[in-house]
């Protein structure tokens, strides 16, 4: 009964046992660098080689537009500098949105501070969507990289990819899309969708940290982030990660496959929380689009309760979960996500996402609601009626 | 987690909280750029706290340091519950990360406050 549960698979994933089985023997007896030429190490080339068209066929890529690299940030900074600098004599415009992961956001912003780029931040609305129009409105002739994300970390709101990607793709302007929350869970097929250039991060998906891919669309502009070795194609220098590399392969292949069971799985579990939170604890309100939003995501605020409050009592009662907001030096900083929704600051302090996973519960749903209600019970008993002074 | 053990049991098993039916020494804080509320109620005879309760909202820190404040208050006499800093009530907590300092700040503030209006008052 008290054991615990874990509610923050956005923020990463369990390791599969089949992932870690595939990984094993390049943690062990093969640790060869793939790049040099006995035998041992080119079966660790082999390894690589098939992780790569496993990847790519599970994105609907091929295989030579796969990129290995250390994780979705650096998946998010190599795609947005990489096409930005390589595309300075075209133009210096980047187009991006305001609820995008900081690993977009800042690396556009040092574009901006130390390259002379220009960004515009295409504002979301209540829900977290992002306009089609006002992503039009804000193309402009010398924009050379549009970077909208698929679905958020946040609040899980999915955006209407295949209508951004169609107007990046009538004027001509590379698309770089976060996927990071979206792979394994949405159908991705990138030979249907123009996207021109997808992050990835194994450990959203049940796979090793450290790892993640970058799909690059052939033909588009390139400026490599990290030089010093021919490793993949002279794109991202660094001897691979062959096991971390083999166990994303692996676990990105056995979530396509669970794909639809998995969806279905996760959506009952999350509108159980949908449905029973609000019934349950009053003045709980639901944050981001109630339709299109990733199937594991809840996001609450409870009016009058601190999220890191809630976090730290949760955390005492066993459920890990996590706050999108922080309390530091006196100023509460809500995410920049839920300014972006225009959640006021009160209400956003408050917030409190759970993010379901495979090995959930029904059971641990229900558990999680009635700890909540108690948890926000007794702080608001705790906090003052005011005006009594 | 960044919070002492201390820290955390104060959050968790809050000390004094609630209302007195008679306080003679009351004041209600607020940091107004993180939302953190606090509330002081003190029964006050001959120079003595004899009773102190409150009530709080806000990050854990600002819960705990209220609910070791009063640990800390009650039975003293003015002089002394006005020499009980902040590094005084961070210690009761076992520590308090500097970023979190705001919190102590507010429950001190409170309660001087109160200790100001009981004083000022026809009571003293």
């Amino acid at each position: 009964m008290n054991t615990s549960i874990y509610l923050d698979h956005a923020a990463t994933t369990p390791l599969r046992t089949e992932v870690l089985q595939a990984m094993e023997p390049f943690l062990a007896e093969n640790y060869a660098n793939p790049s040099s030429i006995y035998r041992l190490a080119q079966e660790a080339r082999a390894a690589l080689d098939r992780s790569r068209d496993l990847i790519a066929a599970a994105l609907g890529a091929r295989s030579q537009e796969i990129i290995f690299t250390g994780g979705g940030t650096e998946s998010d900074n190599a795609a947005i500098k990489g096409v930005a600098l390589a595309s300075r004599e075209r133009g210096r415009h980047i187009v991006t949105s305001a609820i995008e992961h900081h690993g977009v956001l800042h690396p556009i912003e040092e574009l901006v501070e130390c390259f002379g780029f220009e960004s515009t931040i295409v504002p979301v609305d209540q829900s977290g969507l992002v306009s089609v129009d006002a992503l039009e409105a804000a193309l402009r002739h010398d924009t050379v990289l549009v970077s909208v994300m698929w679905a958020n970390n946040e609040i899980g709101t999915v955006q209407p990819m295949e209508a951004i990607a169609a107007l990046t793709k009538v004027r001509d302007i590379p698309l770089h899309v976060d996927a990071v929350q979206a792979a394994g869970t949405l159908p991705i097929d990138l030979s249907q969708v123009p996207i021109d250039l997808l992050s990835i991060s194994a450990h959203k998906f049940y796979g090793p940290k450290g790892v993640g891919a970058l799909f690059v669309r052939g033909g588009t502009p390139w400026w490599p982030l990290i030089t010093g070795g021919g490793q993949e194609r002279n794109r991202r220098a660094g001897t691979e990660n062959v096991a971390g590399i083999v166990g994303m392969a692996r676990a990105l292949e056995l979530r396509v496959a669970e794909q639809h069971t998995a969806y279905e799985h996760a959506r009952a579990l999350r509108d159980c929380l949908f449905e029973q939170m609000p019934a349950r604890i009053p003045g709980t309100r639901i944050n981001g689009h109630t339709e299109s939003r990733l199937p594991n995501n809840a996001n609450f605020s409870f009016e009058g309760v601190h999220g890191e409050s809630l976090l730290v009592a949760l955390d005492v009662a066993g459920i890990m979960a996590s706050s999108g907001s922080a309390c530091t030096s006196g100023s509460v900083e809500p995410s920049h996500v839920l300014r972006a929704l225009g959640v006021p600051n009160s209400v956003a302090q408050g917030s409190l996402r759970l993010t379901v996973g495979r090995d959930n519960t029904q059971e641990q749903m229900e558990r999680a609601v009635e700890v909540v209600a108690g948890i926000v019970e007794r702080l608001r008993r705790l906090a003052p009626v005011s005006g009594r002074a | 987690m960044e919070y002492s053990a201390t820290l955390v049991d104060h959050f968790h098993h809050p000390r004094n909280a609630g209302e007195l039916d008679n306080p003679n020494a009351v004041a209600e804080g607020e940091n107004p750029i993180c939302g953190d509320t606090v509330r002081i109620e003190m029964s006050i005879q001959d120079d003595v706290i004899t009773r102190i309760r409150w009530s709080a909202s806000g990050c854990p820190p600002a819960i705990a340091a209220a609910s070791a404040a009063s640990v800390l208050l009650e039975g003293r006499t003015l002089g002394d519950a006005r020499r009980i800093d902040r590094a005084a009530l961070a210690a009761a907590l076992d520590g308090l990360p500097t970023r979190k300092a705001h919190a102590a700040t507010l429950v001190l503030s409170t309660v001087a406050r109160a200790l100001d209006a009981y004083e000022s008052g026809p009571q003293a």
